[in-house]
C-alpha cells in the first residue's frame, strides 16, 4: 500500500513540477446571465480536477484562466484576444450565450487556436470556421425532436410559444419544419420577451385556440411561471420544453405546477452510464445544488478537448483541430456523440426527460440519426 | 372575448398594477422632496425582497417576511438617504441620478455575491385560486397583492392627508424655501419620506417575491425603469396619479397582450404611448 | 494587438462619450437614450454593407446620416419636455429603437447581423478609429469653442440668461441633439464594422447608462473629461479583470462613489 502512495506521489509529482496546460473560459459570471455562466464553470471546473487527479493532461497539470465576459460581446472579443496573445492558453472554452460567443469564436479561430461553445445555440457561431466547434445539441435538431415528441404524444392541435431570441427563433424552425412532415396543426402561435414574468394574457389567448400541446421555448425563470400560470388557469393543456427548462430551479420555483412537463435535453438523469451518475454526485456535491444542462455541458465540452488533446499527442492548435474533427462515437454526459459535421457541430443523442415527484426522470431515448443531422 | 377571460385578464392585470403602483409611489414620495431621480429604489426593492426570503427560510410565515422585507428596505433606504443624497441635495439632478444607477447596480450586484446568482424561491402562498368571483378564480398570491397594495395604499394616504407630518411634507413639495423658512426642517423628514418609501418598495419586493416565486440578484432591473415611466406618467411628484398611472398601465398591459399578443414588441409599444402622451401632456397623465 | 484591440474599444467609447458630452454636457439636455443612436449607425451600416453590398465608405456616411436625421427630430421632441421629463422619454427612445432592432424585417430581428465587412486588418482598422476620434474632439472643441458652443454653455447655467443675450435657444439645442447624434452614428457604424456581429440588446438601456455615466464621472462639459471617462469605464473589464467575481459591484461603487465626493466628475472643475 505504502509503495502505491509513494508511487502515485512520484507521479503527481511529475506531473504538477511541468509547465501547466493553460486552459481559457469565457463565462458570464455576473449581470444577467450569470446563474448559467456559474453552472458551466462549476461543470468545466469539476473535469479539470478530475483530469488533474488522473495526473494531468499529457503529464501536465491544467490551469484554468477565467474572464468574466457579462454575456457583451465586446468584452468577449477583449478577453478573446487576451486569452490567445497575453495568456497563449492552448484552447478556449466557449462557455457564454450567443452573442458573446459569436463575436470571440473568430478571434480566436483566426489565431489558430481550437474554440469549443459549450451551449451556444446560435448556427453562425461555427460556420466558416475550422478551429471553431461545439458541444451543445443545435437549436433546431432541437426543435424538431420536439415536434416528435408532439407527435409521439398523440397530438394533433399545437399551439407554439417562443422566447424572443436566437434560441426561441433557432427552435421554432426546427419545430415548424418537423411539424409539417408529421401533420401536426399550429393552432396558436406567438412570442414574447426575454424575462417575461406574467404570462396570464398570452395563456388567456391561447386557451381559445385549445390545443393539445404546447410547445413553449423558454430559460428556467420564465418556463417556471408559465406552467404555474398555466396551473392556475385549470388548463389542461401538455407543456413540451427543452434545455432551457433544464435545471433543478425550474422545478423548485415551478413547484407543483412542474408536474407531468417534457423536456427535451441531452442530461438523462436516469442514464446507466456510470460515469453521468458520477458527474451528477460529484456536480451536486460541490455546487449544492442538482447538475444542470448548462454545467454538464461545459464539463462535457472540457472532457472533449483532453480527449483531443490526447489524440492528438500534443497541444498544437492544428493538430488538435484535426484531432477533434476525427472524433466519433464520443459518449458524453449531454449525449452520445455519433461524430462532428464539417461545420463543427455535433450530431448527437437527445433525451425527453419528465418531471415526475420533483425530479428529472428518463421520458424516452432519442438517438435517430436522420433528425439529429444538423 | 368572453366575460370570463375578461375577468381573468382584469384581475391580473390589477394585481400586477398595483404592484407598480406600489413600487412607484415610493419614488414619487422621493421625488417630491428632493427632486432627484432615486433609481436605486429598484436596489432597495431587491433588499426588500431578500430580506423577506430570509425570514421566509427560517420561519415559514409571509408575516415575518413582509415584516422583515419592510424592516431590511427601510434601513438599506435610510442609510442611502443619510449617506449618499442628503450631502448631494441641491447639485444638479443629473449627479444624484448617476450616483443612483451606480447604487443600483452594486446593489443587485453585492446580493449575487452574498447569496449567488439563482433564482430563489419564496414558496408563501400556492397558486391555486381560492376566491371566486362568479366563473372568475382569483389566486391566493393574487389576493395577498391585492389586499396588501390596498392595505398600504390607505396607510399612506393616512399619513399625507391627515398627519402634520403629511401637511409638512406637502408644504415641501411644493416649495422647499417657503417650507423651510415656516420652520419644517427638511432633513428630518426626508429622513422619514426615505424610511416610508423604502418599506413600500421592500414590501412590494416581497409580494413580488410571491407572486412569481423568485427572488433574485436582478430583480429590480425592469422595476428601475418601469417605475420611472409610471412616476412621469402620473404627473412627477403626484401620489395619487402615480398610484392611478401604475393601475392603469398593469390593466392596459394585461389587456393590450390579451388583445394583439406579442406581435408588437411590448416595451416597445410602452414607451411609444409614454412618448406620445408627453408630447400631448408634457406634465404627465395626472400632472397639473 | 491585445493593446490594439482594446484600444479600439477605448477609443470608440471616447467617441461616443465626446458625442454625449456635446448633447448633457454642453447643451445641458439629460439624455438617457444615447445607445439608440450608437444602434442605428451601427444597423445602418450592417444592413447597407451585407444585404444591400453597399461599400464601407459610403455606408458609413449614410450611418452618420441616418443617426443625425434621428437625433435632429428626438432634438425637436426635447423642447417640449423639461428635464427629468426628457430623461426619462429618452429612456422611451432606446426601448423603442431596440424593439424596432428586434421586429422590423431587415434587421435580422433575433439573430441579429453577423459576418458584416470589416474594410481593413485590425491595425488598419484602429488607424481608421483613431481618425475618427480625433475628427470628433476637433468638431467637439470647435462647437465649444464657437459662438454657437459658448452660447450652449450659456445654456447650460441659465436658459433665461441665454435668452435675454439674444441667443435662439430652441436651434441650439436640437443642433446639439443633431450633432450629437450623428456622431454616435459614426461610432456605431465603425462598431458594426470593428465586432462583425450585432443584435438588438447591444444597444440597450445599460449602454446608454454607462456612457453617461463615463462623462459624468470624467467631468461633464470639458474635452479631457469625457475621454478619461471613456478610458475608466469602458477599460475597467480589463484593468479589473483580476477580482472577476466583484468587478460590476466595484464598477457600480465607483459610480456611486464618485457622484458623492467628486460630483464635478474627475477631471471636471468645482463649479
Amino acid at each position: 500500500m505504502r509503495q502505491v502512495f509513494m508511487a502515485l506521489a512520484v507521479l503527481l509529482g511529475v506531473a504538477l513540477a511541468q509547465a501547466p496546460v493553460k486552459v481559457g473560459v469565457l463565462a458570464p459570471l455576473s449581470g444577467f446571465a450569470a446563474a448559467d455562466g456559474r453552472s458551466a464553470l462549476t461543470g468545466i471546473e469539476l473535469a479539470v480536477e478530475e483530469i488533474n487527479a488522473q495526473g494531468g493532461l499529457l503529464g501536465r497539470p491544467v490551469e484554468l484562466v477565467v474572464y468574466d465576459d457579462q454575456a457583451d460581446p465586446k468584452q468577449a472579443v477583449n478577453f478573446a484576444r487576451r486569452l490567445v496573445e497575453l495568456d497563449k492558453v492552448a484552447f478556449v472554452i466557449g462557455a457564454s450565450y450567443s452573442g458573446a460567443s459569436l463575436a470571440a469564436a473568430p478571434v480566436v479561430n483566426e489565431a489558430g487556436i481550437p474554440f469549443i461553445a459549450a451551449y451556444a445555440v446560435a448556427p453562425d457561431i461555427t460556420r466558416d470556421k475550422p478551429y471553431v466547434f461545439r458541444m451543445g445539441l443545435l437549436g433546431t435538431v432541437q426543435g424538431r425532436v420536439g415536434a416528435e415528441l408532439a407527435h409521439e404524444l398523440g397530438a394533433k392541435r399545437v399551439a407554439i410559444l417562443t422566447i424572443q431570441n436566437d434560441f426561441g427563433r433557432a427552435l421554432e424552425a426546427g419545430f415548424r419544419e418537423r411539424a409539417q412532415v408529421l401533420g401536426l396543426e399550429i393552432v396558436y402561435r406567438d412570442t414574447y420577451p426575454l424575462g417575461n414574468k406574467n404570462f396570464t394574457p398570452i395563456l388567456a389567448r391561447l386557451r381559445a385556440a385549445r390545443p393539445e400541446v404546447l410547445y413553449a421555448s423558454a430559460y428556467f425563470s420564465e418556463a417556471a411561471n408559465l406552467v404555474r400560470q398555466v396551473r392556475s388557469l385549470g388548463m389542461e393543456v401538455r407543456v413540451i420544453g427543452q434545455e432551457g427548462y433544464d435545471s433543478p430551479k425550474f422545478i423548485e420555483l415551478a413547484g407543483d405546477a412542474a408536474e407531468g412537463v417534457l423536456i427535451t435535453t441531452t442530461l438523462d438523469r436516469d442514464s446507466t452510464d456510470p460515469a453521468v451518475q458520477r458527474f451528477l454526485e460529484a456536480y451536486r456535491e460541490r455546487a449544492g445544488i442538482p447538475a444542470d444542462m448548462v454545467g454538464a455541458s461545459g464539463y462535457a465540452a472540457m472532457q472533449v478537448m483532453a480527449l483531443a488533446a490526447q489524440r492528438a499527442g500534443g497541444l498544437d492548435g492544428e493538430a488538435l483541430r484535426e484531432a477533434l474533427a476525427q472524433l466519433e462515437e464520443v459518449e458524453t454526459v449531454v449525449g452520445h456523440v455519433f461524430y462532428w459535421t464539417e461545420d463543427g457541430d455535433p450530431v448527437k443523442t437527445a433525451t425527453v426527460q419528465e418531471v415526475r415527484e420533483g425530479r428529472f426522470r428518463r421520458f424516452m431515448k432519442f438517438d435517430r440519426i436522420e433528425v439529429l443531422k444538423p | 372575448m368572453d366575460w370570463v377571460t375578461f375577468g381573468y385578464l382584469a384581475v391580473d392585470g390589477l394585481a400586477v398594477g398595483s404592484v407598480y403602483a406600489l413600487t412607484a409611489l415610493g419614488l414619487t414620495l422621493v421625488y417630491g422632496l428632493l427632486r432627484v431621480l432615486h433609481v436605486a429604489h429598484a436596489g432597495v426593492y431587491a433588499v426588500g425582497a431578500y430580506g423577506g426570503w430570509l425570514a421566509y427560510s427560517a420561519t415559514e410565515h409571509l408575516g415575518f417576511a413582509l415584516a422583515a422585507g419592510a424592516l431590511a428596505a427601510t434601513l438599506f433606504g435610510l442609510f442611502l438617504e443619510w449617506w449618499f443624497y442628503r450631502p448631494l441635495a441641491g447639485k444638479p439632478p443629473l449627479i444624484p441620478l448617476i450616483g443612483s444607477i451606480g447604487l443600483f447596480l452594486a446593489t443587485g450586484d453585492l446580493l449575487r455575491i452574498l447569496f449567488g446568482p439563482y433564482q430563489q424561491s419564496l414558496p408563501a402562498l400556492e397558486p391555486r385560486p381560492v376566491l371566486f368571483l362568479g366563473a372568475v378564480g382569483v389566486t391566493a398570491p393574487q389576493v395577498a397583492v391585492l389586499l396588501g397594495t390596498a392595505l398600504l395604499l390607505l396607510g399612506v394616504y393616512g399619513v399625507t392627508a391627515r398627519t402634520r407630518l403629511g401637511l409638512a411634507w406637502r408644504a415641501l413639495a411644493q416649495d422647499l424655501e417657503v417650507a423651510s423658512a415656516l420652520g419644517i426642517h427638511p432633513p428630518r423628514h426626508t429622513a422619514l419620506a426615505f424610511a416610508l418609501a423604502s418599506a413600500l418598495a421592500g414590501v412590494a419586493g416581497v409580494l413580488i417575491g410571491v407572486y412569481y416565486n423568485q427572488v433574485y440578484p436582478t430583480m429590480g432591473d425592469v422595476p428601475a425603469y418601469k417605475a420611472l415611466a409610471v412616476v412621469v406618467l402620473g404627473g412627477l411628484g403626484s401620489v395619487w396619479g402615480t398610484v392611478a398611472a401604475g393601475v392603469l398601465l398593469g390593466l392596459v398591459e394585461s389587456l393590450a397582450l390579451a388583445f394583439l399578443g406579442n406581435a408588437f414588441p411590448p416595451e416597445g409599444v410602452a414607451f411609444l404611448a409614454l412618448i406620445v402622451v408627453l408630447l400631448v401632456r408634457p406634465q404627465g397623465l395626472f400632472g397639473r | 494587438m491585445y493593446a490594439v484591440t482594446v484600444l479600439t474599444l477605448l477609443l470608440l467609447f471616447a467617441i461616443l462619450a465626446l458625442s454625449l458630452n456635446l448633447i448633457t454636457g454642453v447643451a445641458g439636455q439629460v439624455t438617457l437614450g444615447h445607445a439608440a443612436f450608437f444602434g442605428v449607425g451601427a444597423y445602418t451600416l450592417a444592413y447597407l454593407t451585407t444585404e444591400a453590398g453597399v461599400g464601407f465608405g459610403p455606408a458609413l456616411a449614410a450611418s452618420v446620416l441616418a443617426a443625425g436625421v434621428v437625433g435632429l427630430a428626438l432634438g425637436a421632441v426635447s423642447l417640449r419636455l423639461r428635464e427629468d421629463f426628457l430623461a426619462i422619454a429618452t429612456i422611451g427612445v432606446n426601448f423603442v429603437a431596440v424593439a424596432a432592432f428586434l421586429y422590423l424585417p431587415y434587421f435580422g430581428g433575433a439573430f441579429g447581423i453577423s459576418d458584416i465587412p470589416r474594410p481593413a486588418g485590425p491595425l488598419g482598422f484602429f488607424g481608421l478609429v483613431l481618425l475618427a476620434f480625433a475628427f470628433t474632439a476637433w468638431l467637439h472643441e470647435r462647437v465649444r469653442a464657437s459662438d454657437l458652443g459658448l452660447a450652449l454653455l450659456a445654456l447650460r447655467e441659465s436658459e433665461a440668461a441665454a435668452a435675454a443675450l439674444g441667443v435662439d435657444v430652441r436651434r441650439f439645442k436640437v443642433t446639439a441633439f443633431a450633432l450629437g447624434c450623428a456622431l454616435a452614428g459614426l461610432a456605431g457604424g465603425l462598431y458594426a464594422s470593428y465586432i462583425r456581429v450585432i443584435h438588438p440588446e447591444d444597444f440597450g438601456f445599460p449602454l446608454s447608462v454607462t456612457l453617461l455615466a463615463m462623462v459624468a464621472v470624467g467631468g461633464m462639459g470639458t474635452l479631457w473629461g469625457p475621454i478619461a471617462g471613456a478610458v475608466l469605464l469602458g477599460g475597467f473589464a480589463q484593468a479589473f479583470a483580476f477580482v472577476q467575481n466583484y468587478q460590476l459591484f466595484l464598477y457600480g461603487l465607483l459610480l456611486a462613489l464618485t457622484m458623492r465626493y467628486r460630483p464635478q466628475g474627475l477631471l471636471g472643475r468645482r463649479p
